[in-house]
């Protein structure tokens, strides 16, 4: 009987490491229970023990076991006994590779492994980081990039965006844009509009803030999405006039209300249509279905409940975009085709609408790129280098290997000379140095699944990341760096060993062999540096980079400032109390203890939000619908620059005159002023700005740029509204500047202010600014953190590398510098000798390492910022700090070389 | 049956022997460390077992699984008509020979 392992309890190994060894093990009647065994003494192990503990135990406890195992059942089905094989002791004859010559050569191979522990563990130590850091990259290269989508048909799905006049080709969607998509290409079989924002739940307790997804029906349908309760809403849902429902998600559900299956069916009220008909909910949405959505419009960074869209008949000829939509190619489309189809269908548009669709085409992207896209080359750069990485292990150990190689010329060529044919020397070679790189191998995978985790847990901004982790797939791969690796440091030590060069091998010590074996570690050593030089030129492009970033800053003072949101309800506030609510509001929170100053805008910087539209100078030609120039547009409170700290350049700031009813005032930024009046002052100008009705407003000041999205994204023309002249908005934020850092207690304080305002409007996304600067620079600096560890961790392996040569020649040239010195040569000259031999390979190496970097740093291309790829600073640094180590790396051994007692060496030949 | 057993193989066989209804192989294992004061490596026992349970010496039963294994049942060990045989043969064996060396081996 084959017993099924169907639970798992809550002790066990790491299901792969079981699998792993059960196949160790073999196909045989008691592995199962064998492995059962294995895990229930693991769990009194992991009881006692920490958790990696447990898991060393176990690798080592079950590979030994299973090879146990193996061998006693080789022997039963025909093989020797592996140890009477032994004690027959015949290893060097026979030239045939039977399985019982591999035995031989792996247990002799063990045997010689043990006799020299420092030289076996330093080996297996690097394989385990190489093998660990390639398994780990490549985890997350499949995770992020091989995998395919969780969704049903995931490759048929694609991202459709509109590009604007402005030549950016992911912009928002305009629900007319989208309903006519989705009512006249038949490229697509179904078109899904998706929008994220937030909403106040008015449910019994604290009014909360949650996150909104309006997404069509077809979303659902398109992904296949699966519903943990109820059911999901449909396409005539979608209808305006159908019935007001909601479906939860599953961890909105189970946070909020403790997962109660009987909520469905419930209605609850959203501050969306207060006091209206309050919602059903019908359904609960499993999480693994939840869209991960680019641009949000006062989101709240969750999705806790989704509703159908709902566009109005006016929404045709609305203008205003803001969706994001995802399609599924009809059968027989292709990317392609769809996108001909929409681009023609966008020009027809131009025609018909010029005013809002001259100059806008569609982009059509695969749904999976889309995603990814901005990721892929940051972790593309991490994988090479990473790959990097093994290959410099890989040359250093191939490096020990030879050097201890070199000591066993003659225990070879006695072997040989006793009829061990080449290839059984090659053999035993080779076994050792699978038997290194299986354990280093077995020690990475251990190391890169803890890895993994800690990883996952760091979130470094990368979509999909949580999805990495040890499967089939990650595991072969690690079994394939694992052999690679043995075959790449072992064949050509075993090869150059094994050449049967008798004479001058018994003949005591003969040097052809020597010389020989003394240039193949020159050239690894070669390639080595050069390598290394390669990933510290990337690593120093983007430290310099990083530092750039944070240099540049973002054009206003992050320090200690706080920011929240405050949206107000659509029906209790019309217009002119949202101006006065916030008034109120921002004189309230200066009051509280801790505030310095405070003030309020719409869409604060690093929050994700913002919004941007077309406009044009007075003093200009009217440009053609289609045409017109594009700015940000913010409203603010008076006093917001001077508490952001952004820098008044021209003419005045916002005051207490600039209210209601007084003529229209807009401060614009340097950008702005540059771009749009070259060479003249702004000051005095008039603009005119399509927002409902047209405004016309005189630019009355200059002020500084800020970087809204974070120190990567250029500045981009912006005007500033005085919020009390518009008074359109129910949405703000306020910023606050505190005494100190950023406490609860001040948060508290702005939240009581607020629930005595109206204690129906809730605070949230409350950040200091100084968390969203963190969150903006996060994936660079992810990039540069495991860029820089690697080049350092290259850096050490290469210092090893030249030392390791170094010390092993100068010690087989002793004789040679014996001579040379009885003979008169001072102990400088030696040094000089001996230094200048090694750094000629250094600077063959940074030769090459430059060109080579030379060509591959342009890879970097989109993640340098400011710096060109090619910085002579950069090279120059890099080539140096190289030079350096390695002329201290050279430097220990000539100094031991340039000590030696010339009649002591020469007696002791 | 013409082999002779070894020594760390009638350990086995008698271990099994001691602890009856509680012979699995992780018991066997922790008996015979206890008694002969010796460390024994799970590789060791596994291959014994096999060893033995292919002789013909020891077969072995499914019991049920316990929640630590996960659901995987567990073999309880039992020894054979042919194992108590071939135990017999050595234990006496030895017996004989230390026969008259009561002395030389303390109170056997």
């Amino acid at each position: 009987m084959r017993p099924e392992i169907d639970v798992t309890p809550k002790l066990a190994p790491p299901p792969y490491l079981e699998r792993l060894v059960a196949r160790l093990m073999g196909d045989d009647a008691s592995t199962p229970y064998v492995i059962g065994d294995l895990r229930e003494e693991f769990g009194s192990v992991r009881a006692r023990r920490s958790g990696p503990i447990a898991v060393l135990w176990y690798v080592t406890q079950g590979v030994r076991v299973a090879m146990r195992v193996r061998w006693e059942r080789h022997g039963r089905t025909g093989g020797s006994d592996p140890a009477r094989a032994g004690a027959h002791g015949s290893h060097a004859g026979g030239g045939s590779h039977s399985g019982d010559a591999v035995k031989t050569d792996l247990r002799q191979a063990l045997r010689f492994l043990r006799r020299r522990p420092a030289l076996s563990g330093s080996i297996v130590l690097t394989v385990a980081l190489a093998v660990a850091a390639t398994t780990v990259a490549f985890a997350i290269v499949e995770a992020v990039l091989l995998e395919p989508l969780p969704y049903e048909s995931p490759d048929r799905l694609v991202a459709v965006w509109e590009s604007n006049p402005r030549g950016e080709d992911r912009n928002v969607v305009s629900p007319a844009n989208f309903l006519t998509w989705r009512d006249e290409l038949e490229s697509f079989d179904a078109v899904a509009s998706v929008l994220e924002t937030s909403t106040t739940l008015l449910e019994d307790g604290a009014p909360e803030r949650v996150g909104l997804v309006q997404a069509s029906a077809a979303y659902f349908e398109m992904v296949g999405a699966e519903t943990i309760a109820g059911r999901l809403y449909g396409e005539a849902e979608d209808a305006e006039g159908a019935a007001a429902v909601l479906v939860l998600s599953e961890s909105f559900w189970r946070r909020r209300f403790g997962a109660d299956p009987s909520l469905v069916g419930r209605t609850v009220q959203l501050g969306l249509r207060p006091g209206g008909a309050p919602f059903t909910i019908v359904g609960v949405l499993a999480d693994r279905f939840d869209f991960d959505v680019e641009q949000s419009f006062g989101g709240v960074g969750r999705h806790d409940v989704w509703l159908p869209p709902r566009f109005p008949a006016e929404a045709r000829q609305a203008d205003g975009r803001y969706l994001q939509v995802v399609a599924r190619l009809a059968p027989g489309a292709t990317v392609e085709v769809a996108q001909q189809e929409a681009s023609a269908l966008a020009a027809q548009l131009a025609q018909i609408f010029p005013d809002r669709q001259r100059g806008w085409d569609v982009n059509v992207v695969p749904l999976h790129r889309d995603m990814v896209g901005d990721a892929r080359p940051t972790i593309l750069v991490v994988f090479g280098a990473v790959c990097f990485v093994l290959l410099i292990a890989c040359a250093n150990v191939a490096n020990l290997l030879m050097t201890r190689a070199s000591e066993r010329q003659q225990e070879m060529a006695v072997r040989a000379a006793m009829g061990a044919g080449r290839g059984r020397l090659v053999g035993q070679l080779l076994a050792e140095s699978a038997l290194l790189s299986v354990t280093g191998g077995m020690l990475g995978a251990l190391l890169a699944h803890q890895t993994m985790t800690a990883l996952i847990r760091a979130a470094p901004d990368i979509p999909r990341i949580d999805e990495m982790g040890m499967d089939g797939t990650v595991l072969a791969f690690t079994l394939v760096a694992t052999a690679g690796t043995a075959l790449l440091f072992g064949l050509a030590p075993a090869l150059s060993l094994a050449r049967p060069n008798l004479a001058s091998w018994l003949g005591a010590r003969g040097t052809a062999g020597r010389r020989e074996g003394r240039r193949l570690r020159g050239s690894l050593v070669v390639v080595q540096v050069a390598l290394s030089l390669v990933l510290l030129v990337g690593a120093g492009l983007l430290v310099r980079s990083l530092l750039n970033r944070l240099d540049v800053g973002v054009g206003f003072e992050l320090e200690h400032l706080l920011t929240t949101e405050v949206q107000l309800g659509g029906a209790t506030y019309d217009g002119e109390r949202q101006a006065l609510f916030f008034e109120e509001l921002v004189e309230r929170v200066r009051a509280v203890p801790g505030v310095r100053e405070a003030s309020a805008i719409t869409w604060p910087p690093l929050a994700g939000g913002g919004s941007r539209t077309s406009f044009w100078p007075l003093d200009r030609p009217v440009p053609a619908p289609g045409e017109l120039p594009g700015a940000d547009v913010r409203w603010v409170h008076r006093d917001y620059h001077g508490v952001m700290g952004i820098p008044l350049l021209a003419g005045r700031g916002f005051d207490d005159t600039d209210r209601a009813g007084a003529p229209l005032v807009v401060l614009v930024n340097e950008t702005g002023a540059d771009r749009i009046w070259p060479g003249e002052s702004p000051i005095g100008k008039r603009i005119a700005m399509p927002w409902g009705d047209t405004l016309v407003a005189e630019v009355v000041g200059v002020v500084g740029d800020i970087r809204h999205e974070g120190p990567d994204t250029d500045p981009y023309p912006m005007f500033y509204w005085e919020h009390r002249q518009f008074h359109a908005f129910n949405l703000m934020s306020i910023v606050a500047r505190t005494e100190g850092p950023e406490s609860a207690a001040v948060v508290e304080g702005i939240r009581t202010e607020l629930a005595e305002l109206d204690p129906g409007v809730p605070l949230y996304n409350v950040h200091p600014m100084e968390e969203l600067f963190a969150d903006a620079v996060r994936r660079a600096r992810f990039a540069t953190m495991c860029l820089g560890l690697f080049a350092l961790l290259a850096l050490v392996l290469a210092a090893i590398g030249i030392y390791g040569v170094m010390a092993h020649s100068t010690e087989q040239r002793s004789q040679e510098i014996g001579i040379r010195m009885a003979l008169g040569a001072a102990r400088p000259a030696i040094l000089g000798m001996v230094v200048r031999q090694g750094m000629a390979h250094v600077a063959v190496a940074i030769a090459i390492g430059a060109a080579g970097a030379l060509a591959l740093s342009r890879l970097l291309g989109s993640l340098v910022f400011d710096v060109s790829t090619a910085d002579p600073l950069t090279f120059g640094a890099m080539a140096l700090l190289l030079a350096a180590t390695g002329l201290l790396a050279c430097w220990l051994p000539a100094r031991r070389a340039s000590g030696i007692d010339p009649v002591e060496t020469i007696r002791s030949e | 049956m013409s082999d002779a057993l070894g020594e760390f193989e009638q350990l086995v066989l008698l271990a099994i022997l001691q602890l009856d209804a509680g012979a699995h192989a992780a018991r066997v294992r922790e008996r015979i460390e206890e008694v002969a004061s010796r460390r024994v490596t799970r590789g060791a026992l596994y291959a014994t077992l096999d060893r033995l349970t292919s002789k013909g010496f020891t077969e072995w039963e499914v019991e049920e699984s316990t929640p630590e294994r996960g659901g995987i049942p567990r073999r309880r060990f039992r020894v054979t008509k042919a194992g108590l045989t071939a135990l017999r043969r050595s234990y006496g064996a030895l017996r004989t020979l230390a026969h008259g060396l009561e002395d030389v081996l303390g109170e056997a």
